[in-house]
């Protein structure tokens, strides 16, 4: 079984995903999941790849709400898709199951306004207070996305 | 020039501070080659040293962000008159390509009064020397 | 015993950029630390949105002065993998001597800055004027001493002709010649031992919890390096040894860097005999199709990731940028804690931080 094709038999395991998985520009393979599927979905590979890296999250505007991708690396790049519709969805946090997400969520956050359950703290990582609080690259900043 | 320099330089030798408020490092490092054995600016009697209160020209890399506001305010404080400012590279001077950016007030004297801008992306070491010299000459 | 809080940062004789430390300490010994950044954050990732591709090759550079070239290159592979097209080998080669050239500066400067850190000045002084070689030769065949300006999208700008090989080849051996001052600092001066073995541990299981990357990873016994894992430009012919070491110290790192300072070399001249013949760059389309790209590349502190969004406009419709230093800033918060408070200088300078970087 292809190493891809591993991971999908594991995360099929963890519950279905939305779509098969694409291959990117740059090699990539990129699955979809829903925000419930997230933390199972991780611990279980946690479990089978010791060794994962959080190489990255992507968090960005969509047609579908807002998106955050999760970029591991597992010896070969694997980045999971997952939807945030609207702020009232939260993300589980991967804090205690991968530490190295830390960072990751707070910028996230304080830049697109993504919300993480499950987590004590979301301080701003990078901006200052002077700012006023609206994510500079979230949904109500104006212009672009 | 040189000569000129040397001289005028026995006769004061300003202390010098630095402080990055948002660049990307490139004139930092450009600034401490400055110090290194190829351009040996500690000749002219410039001496880097690092506490505000002991500087009497603060040389500011980088656009300011929003963040730097305040330490930038704090140490220019903290300076004993008389003291002067210096735009080191093109982001200290007008915030250069980050001008527009959210987190970016523009170059440094949007905060502080500038006695000289030294323009270079980043200012190679022998045009920061230049500039010095010449800034030098006209306290 | 008392707890007191020792600030410092963001402006400090310590730092050469400006980040917060607040460290609590009990005596002489570091008890808990907090990291603040955010001091060079400018917003580029927004920037970058509301400028275009091309444009964006002028931000990119300008992210980080001294892993210029790494930005410009991950940037260059993540648009020209959305649009499809295959650098030509030459330039592929040249991209690649850019990279080298650029981690031997870097690993140079961080020598410097380390050995400055623990009053071994002479020998920052020898690291910095032996960085100059590989300066002047990045600025010879590209005409920019710090940002190059060496890619474009699709290839490279500047080539190098036999003069500038001839030229490269002399400064390459002068790089090399002075660096068994830095290996005999490393393997036998014992001051150096005192002041690096043993000092600022980083475990594996640290390493691989807070996801750190690059010479700090390989210091502490990961050997994660993105040229050999997932080979790109001219990797896929050059095979950089790995070194790899398991002491997670101080010392550790100035190990590993020196060594890759030596294989940097030694590709750099595999290079100049074997530069593919062959065009300096591919036309590219004006337009950037819609799609998704994530590239990465081993930059002088480890993997850089690019995440690039296109929408089929001028603009990318999101960039995102991940730098090495910000696992290794993450980690340092459990790293600092346990130390004398006479090393925490040795540690944030042996860390190889750069706030440009990870604030960006």
């Amino acid at each position: 079984m292809s190493p891809i094709d591993q991971v999908l038999e594991l995360l099929r395991g963890q519950g279905a995903f939305h779509e098969p998985f694409e291959q990117i520009a740059g090699g990539d393979c990129v699955v979809s999941l829903e925000p419930s599927r997230l933390l199972p979905a991780i611990r279980r590979m946690l479990e089978a790849y010791p060794e994962l890296h959080l190489s990255a999250m992507t968090a960005r505007h969509d047609a579908s709400g807002l998106v955050v991708l999760y970029h591991l690396w597992l010896g070969w790049g694997l980045s999971l898709r997952v939807v945030v519709p609207n702020e009232t969805v939260e993300l589980p946090s991967l804090l205690d199951d991968m530490p190295a997400a830390d960072w990751y969520e707070r910028e996230a956050h304080e830049l697109y306004g993504i919300r993480f359950s499950g987590r004590q703290e979301l301080s701003p990582l990078l901006t200052s207070q002077s700012l006023g609080g609206r994510p500079p690259m979230g949904p109500n900043r104006g212009g672009g996305g | 020039m040189l000569d000129r320099v040397v001289r005028w330089a026995r006769k004061r030798s300003p202390w010098l501070l630095h402080y990055n408020s948002g660049g990307c490092n490139g004139c930092d490092i450009e600034l401490l080659d400055l110090l290194t054995p190829r351009y040996d600016a500690e000749q002219l009697g410039i001496l880097k040293e690092a506490s505000p209160r002991h500087a009497d020209l603060l040389i500011c890399t980088g656009p300011v962000t929003l963040k730097s506001r305040e330490p930038l305010l704090r140490i220019y404080a903290q300076m004993p008159e008389p003291k002067w400012v210096v735009a080191l590279g093109s982001c200290a001077c007008s915030g250069s390509v980050f001008r527009d950016c959210y987190h970016v007030m523009g170059g440094i004297d949007r905060l502080l009064p500038v006695a000289r801008y030294i323009p270079g992306c980043p200012c190679r070491p022998e045009a920061t020397a230049a500039a010095l010299k010449d800034l030098l000459e006209s306290l | 015993m008392s707890q007191i809080t020792l600030p410092i940062g963001p402006q400090h004789p310590l730092l050469k950029e400006p980040m917060a430390l607040r460290l609590g300490v009990e005596g002489e010994r570091v008890v808990s630390a907090e990291v603040e950044i955010g001091y060079v954050h400018r917003g580029i990732e927004r920037l970058m949105q509301e400028r275009t591709y091309l444009q964006n090759m002028v931000v990119v550079e300008r992210i980080c002065g001294i892993c210029s070239h790494a930005h410009a290159t991950a940037y260059c592979q993540a648009v020209e993998a959305l649009l499809g097209v295959a650098v030509p080998a030459r330039a592929a080669a040249i991209r690649v001597l850019f990279c080298e050239l650029e981690r031997i500066h870097s690993h140079l400067l961080w020598l410097g800055v380390l050995a400055e850190a623990i009053g071994f000045t002479t020998i920052f002084m020898y690291a910095w004027r032996e960085r100059e070689h590989a300066l002047d030769a990045m600025e010879s065949i590209s005409g920019g001493r710090i940002a190059h300006g060496a890619n474009l999208i699709g290839g490279v700008r500047a080539d190098l002709t036999p003069d500038l090989a001839i030229a490269l080849g002399s400064a390459l051996r002068t790089i090399e010649e002075r660096l068994g001052l830095f290996d005999d600092l490393v393997e036998r001066d014992r001051s150096f031992h005192r002041r690096t073995q043993g000092i600022g541990l980083m475990t594996l299981d640290l390493v691989r919890a807070q996801g750190v990357v690059g010479p700090m990873a390989r210091a502490s016994g990961a050997s994660y390096d993105v040229r050999v894992d997932a080979p790109y430009a001219a990797y896929s012919w050059l095979r950089p040894p790995v070194p790899v070491t398991e002491e997670g110290d101080v010392w550790a790192r100035a190990w590993v860097r020196v060594r890759e300072i030596r294989h940097s070399l030694a590709i750099c001249r595999q290079l100049i005999v074997s530069l593919p013949e062959g065009p300096l760059a591919e036309r590219v389309p004006h337009r950037v199709p819609a799609g998704e790209a994530v590239i990465r590349i081993e930059a002088p502190r480890g993997e850089l990731l690019y995440y690039i969004q296109s929408d089929n406009s001028d603009s990318p419709a999101r960039v995102k940028v991940r730098t090495p230093t910000l696992p290794t800033l993450m980690a340092l918060k459990q790293v600092l804690p346990g130390l004398q408070t006479g090393d925490i200088a040795t540690v944030v300078a042996g860390a190889d931080l750069c706030m440009a970087c990870a604030d960006r």
